[in-house]
């Protein structure tokens, strides 16, 4: 499929912020459930709805099935336990991508990249170390579909969200001045999965 | 920051409709669900382009979609995220720009009859300013002043001729009120300055969105109206304002204020742009800032006229955006950034007063460092000065400060720079030859050149990434520059350098190619800087990342060796000569002086960059400063993610992983020997930069921005000074401590900002009790 080159760092974003995470205890029973299409009907309105909450402005339907629809395995979601009386509630979710990326310069290989597009969880089940659990499927998905590294961009005001990713192991690699339409600023967060000289670009399947 | 307030509407309810807005969506519409709205699908629209044939597919839409099972997708190969982002929601209100809530209106119904009191016209004016410094921030017009309903009352139509332009468009409007005439004085005056403005941004290099949005959403900003009838409409207004009677007298000056100023900045826009002149546009804006302390005085007196102001007119402008709020900033951050703007703007004139190349980099670079950074107004000006219209400065050729830069570096006094090269005609003359090889040169390394100023004017963010482009363009640079050294040697008769303790080899001076080596280190160096000044490093990166500036600034302190070396032979052999005139000589001198200065600098650079690699070594033995537990990376793996800029980079190669470690961590050597050897590094840079902080603007390199240069090098030598005591505390809590084994410390490392100078980490030792 046709595949944008550094999409991501040339569109402004709306503002996708996480607040306070940190490892803990989690609350007994959650599930955590791997997305496909099939799914859509039932989880697509909460996802959305729990998205939108932090953005500045909502994104499209387009830009959810944009990577759900392509990536669905990548995705994963948090759900609350259910009881006799109530269906299970959607408390976070991450939404990622995974394809070949070419530098514009061709300075340096192509790689098979990882995109975290979307993080987010329901203010009232922060700090139990939910979104690191959902960031960390999502990356061992993208190892598993042979994925070379994984990029992401972070509100540079958004410190809990910086510190989950670097204590996974992303490092900052470049300030990104005024990306979100609030006007704030963004750091790019990479982490390389493999060393320079074993990356391919390839997945799984193509080799 | 200003767009959180929509934050607040996403409320459960407004979540709820869309929620149950996306079931439906999911409904792939049958035939009879066409029925509902109309009893046939509607018309095939009318196309009249030439070749194009319409042809109604209602039909087979409708079959192929009922091919489809419930929810099934189909994806257009071709349908990319940039599309999926750009992609709206009709009547979603905060998608859909023109979606109305019930009984609301598409348009304002605003009365543009009616009378304004003096004070409302004073509220106007200011509120028109606090949107005009907004947009100047990066905010788009259709969110600050296109959102002045008066404004766009003036624009749309396009207005054809001044004359006969009024607010109110009914049929009495002959006896236009004083107050409206006022203000739509004040309008064109302030949309004609935007003109200026706009136009400035968008033909220097700068980014959109980014740094600044030169949308003007098919308005045009009186771009045929000359400057002096808009000034002249000025000048009408002020008379008949001070004819006036009916008008409080501090109401009349305050209004009279307003319209001076407009004119003072209509006019500053316009002279800013003539490169002939630095005193004559350093006046200019100092008079503009002058009228500032009125301007806000008066403020309070002004009505505020909320209503003239309108978030709808966006759907007037683009229908494909979304609807954003107002941008509301305070009047004092308007006239803060105002402020600066005729502060930064007087300043940045002075680039035009050329003294040296060296100078005129460390001009720019101080001016980009100033905080806040100057604007992109202000930036763009710099640029236009600097390059306008491929002149420098408005005087020089690009070939004239080239060869400054190349004689005062690597080439003085050289004969391959000699200019009466050009008119031999003779092609088997070397000196026909050597005109050639250096033109092949400067066409090649002209624009590499002027790259780094150009770079050193975008923002703080852009620099350090562009930064790592023009190293790999120096990179080839160099070594294209070999070639052409190699070629002109023949031409010049070079005698190599034989030195047995050096080398078996001849030693040939390789200039072009030493030129540019110089310059890349000098490039590679500020990335790794400008790292520490947007905070990029983590705090485990910092005693790696300053070693890396120490072992770069090394490299080029032994590289401005190996110049002066030959600098220095080529001085005594044209002493030699009596015939040698003064001209020649003090080429000579003042190459060695460059070269002088900045091995200083190196050392300086390299002594406090050794000396902080140590202590951040030390914090980490300490286990002051934590690693992360960091599950999916490896140190390796960390240290290719940071060094990539630096990874195609022959010259130096970079160091290998292990060796980096290696020398980082030191592991030979005590923690208290490399206390004693980290205060001794702090100690030799403290007195380097002392030394430096004596030198005169000429001998700096520093002519024309000697303050800035001065601040600088103090704010470098008390970041030294502060390593030293802190040092010493880590020395003598180590000491201490000893035998317990645990010491009494803590550590803080200051924020951007927050330190003496965000170039140099110094962490903040804190004794715990």
């Amino acid at each position: 499929m046709a595949s944008e080159t550094n999409l991501e760092a040339e569109t402004k974003s709306p503002v996708l912020s996480l607040l306070k995470e940190s490892s803990g205890t989690l609350p007994a029973e959650l599930r955590y459930i791997q997305y496909s299409h099939s799914l859509e009907k039932q989880y697509l309105p909460s996802i959305r709805a729990l998205i939108s909450k932090d953005l500045s402005e909502p994104y499209s339907i387009y830009v959810y099935r944009y990577f759900l629809y392509q990536w669905g395995d990548l995705c994963f979601m948090a759900l609350s336990p259910t009881t006799a009386y109530t269906s299970p509630k959607l408390i976070g979710v991450i939404i990622s991508k995974l394809e070949p990326h070419t530098p514009p310069s061709h300075s340096s290989p192509t790689t098979l990249r990882g995109y975290i597009a979307m993080l987010a969880v329901s203010s009232t089940y922060r700090n139990h170390g939910i979104a690191t659990t959902l960031v960390r499927k999502a990356i061992d998905a993208m190892i598993e579909r042979g994925a070379d590294e994984v990029v992401l961009e972070t509100e540079e005001t958004n410190v809990p969200a910086m510190k989950l990713y670097e204590r996974l192991g992303f490092l900052r690699s470049k300030k990104l001045h005024r990306y979100y339409l609030n006007g704030n600023s963004a750091f790019r967060l990479v982490l390389h999965l493999k060393a320079v000289e074993e990356m391919t670009g390839n997945n799984e399947e193509e080799i | 920051m200003m767009h959180n307030d929509s934050n607040g509407l996403a409320s459960d309810d407004i979540r709820q409709q869309m929620a149950d807005l996306e079931i439906e969506d999911d409904q792939i519409p049958s035939p009879m669900a066409f029925a509902g709205w109309h009893s046939k699908p509607p018309p095939v629209p009318k196309l009249k382009s030439a070749g194009v044939i319409a042809i109604d597919i209602t039909e087979q839409f409708i079959n192929a979609a009922q091919q489809l099972d419930d929810g099934e997708l189909v994806k257009d190969p071709f349908f990319a995220l940039f599309d999926s982002v750009g992609a709206l929601e009709i009547m979603d209100p905060k998608m859909d720009s023109g979606y109305l809530e019930p009984g609301e209106t598409m348009e304002d119904e605003y009365d543009f009859s009616q009378p304004l009191l003096p004070e409302e016209i004073i509220g106007i004016i200011d509120q028109l300013l606090c949107h005009e410094m907004a947009w100047h921030m990066g905010h788009p017009l259709a969110q600050t002043l296109f959102t002045s309903l008066y404004v766009d009352r003036l624009l749309d139509p396009c207005p054809t001729s001044l004359s006969h332009l009024y607010f109110d468009r009914s049929e009495s409007c002959e006896d236009e009120p004083l107050t409206l005439q006022v203000l739509k004085a004040y309008c064109l005056g302030l949309i004609k300055t935007c003109c200026y403005v706009n136009n400035r941004v968008k033909a220097e290099h700068y980014y959109e969105e980014e740094d600044f949005v030169t949308h003007t959403f098919h308005r045009n900003l009186l771009e045929n109206f000359e400057n002096n009838d808009i000034l002249t409409l000025i000048q009408e207004s002020l008379e008949q304002i001070s004819n006036s009677n009916d008008i409080l007298p501090e109401v009349k000056a305050a209004l009279e204020c307003r319209l001076r100023f407009r004119e003072a900045f209509l006019t500053t826009a316009e002279i800013a742009e003539s490169r002939t002149s630095s005193e004559t546009i350093k006046t200019q804006w100092e008079s503009l800032q002058a009228l500032l302390p009125t301007l806000k005085s008066s403020t309070k007196l002004g009505k505020p006229v909320p209503a003239s102001f309108s978030v709808k007119l966006q759907r007037k402008l683009a229908s494909t955006v979304p609807p954003r709020p107002i941008v509301h900033i305070s009047l004092d951050t308007a006239y803060d950034h105002l402020e600066r703007l005729c502060r930064d703007g007087s300043i940045a004139a002075e680039v035009l007063k050329y003294y040296d190349s060296h100078s005129l980099m460390t001009f720019v670079f101080l001016f980009q460092a100033r905080k806040p950074q100057p604007s992109i107004y202000i930036r763009t000006l710099l640029q236009h000065y600097l390059f306008g219209d491929m002149v420098i400065l408005g005087t020089m050729s690009i070939r004239q400060l080239l060869d400054d830069d190349l004689s005062s570096t690597v080439l003085p006094a050289n004969k391959i720079l000699d200019r009466a090269n050009d008119e031999v005609e003779l092609p088997s003359d070397p000196r026909f030859k050597m005109a050639n090889d250096t033109e092949v040169f400067r066409s090649r390394a002209a624009g590499s050149y002027l790259d780094i100023l150009r770079t050193i004017c975008q923002n703080r963010c852009r620099i350090r990434r562009t930064l790592a482009r023009t190293v790999a363009d120096f990179e080839i640079l160099q070594l294209d520059s070999e070639e052409l050294d190699m070629e002109l040697r023949q031409y010049t008769q070079e005698e190599p350098i034989r030195d047995r303790e050096i080398s078996s080899e001849p030693i040939y001076s390789f200039p072009l190619s030493s030129w540019a080596y110089f310059y890349k280190l000098r490039q590679m160096e500020w990335l790794l800087q400008m790292g520490f000044e947007l905070e990029i490093y983590q705090q485990d990166e910092l005693a790696s990342m300053f070693w890396y500036l120490q072992y770069l600034a090394k490299t080029r302190s032994r590289h401005l060796e190996r110049i002066r070396g030959f600098n220095v032979r080529g001085f005594n052999e044209s002493r030699r000569n009596p015939a040698a005139v003064g001209e020649r000589h003090a080429e000579f001198i003042n190459a060695l002086a460059f070269i002088n200065y900045s091995s200083l600098e190196a050392s300086a650079t390299y002594g406090f960059a050794d000396a902080l690699s140590c202590l951040f070594t030390v914090l980490r033995r300490l286990s002051l400063i934590h690693s992360p537990p960091r599950p999916y990376s490896n140190d390796q793996q960390r240290y290719e993610v940071r060094m990539k800029p630096f990874r195609l980079v022959g010259l130096p190669e970079l160091v290998p992983f292990d060796e980096l470690k290696r020398q980082v961590t030191q592991p030979g050597e005590t923690t208290l020997d490399l206390l004693k050897y980290a205060a001794e590094s702090a100690m030799a840079a403290k007195k380097a930069f002392e030394v430096m902080s004596k030198l005169s603007a000429r001998d700096a390199f520093c002519q024309g921005s000697y303050d800035s240069w001065l601040k600088n090098i103090k704010d470098t030598l008390k970041a030294c000074i502060f390593t030293g005591i802190t040092i010493a505390t880590v020395k003598k809590a180590v000491e201490t401590t000893a035998k317990n084994g645990k010491v009494q410390i803590k550590v803080e490392i200051p924020a951007t900002g927050k330190g003496y100078h965000d170039w140099w980490v110094v962490p903040k030792v804190i004794p715990v009790l």
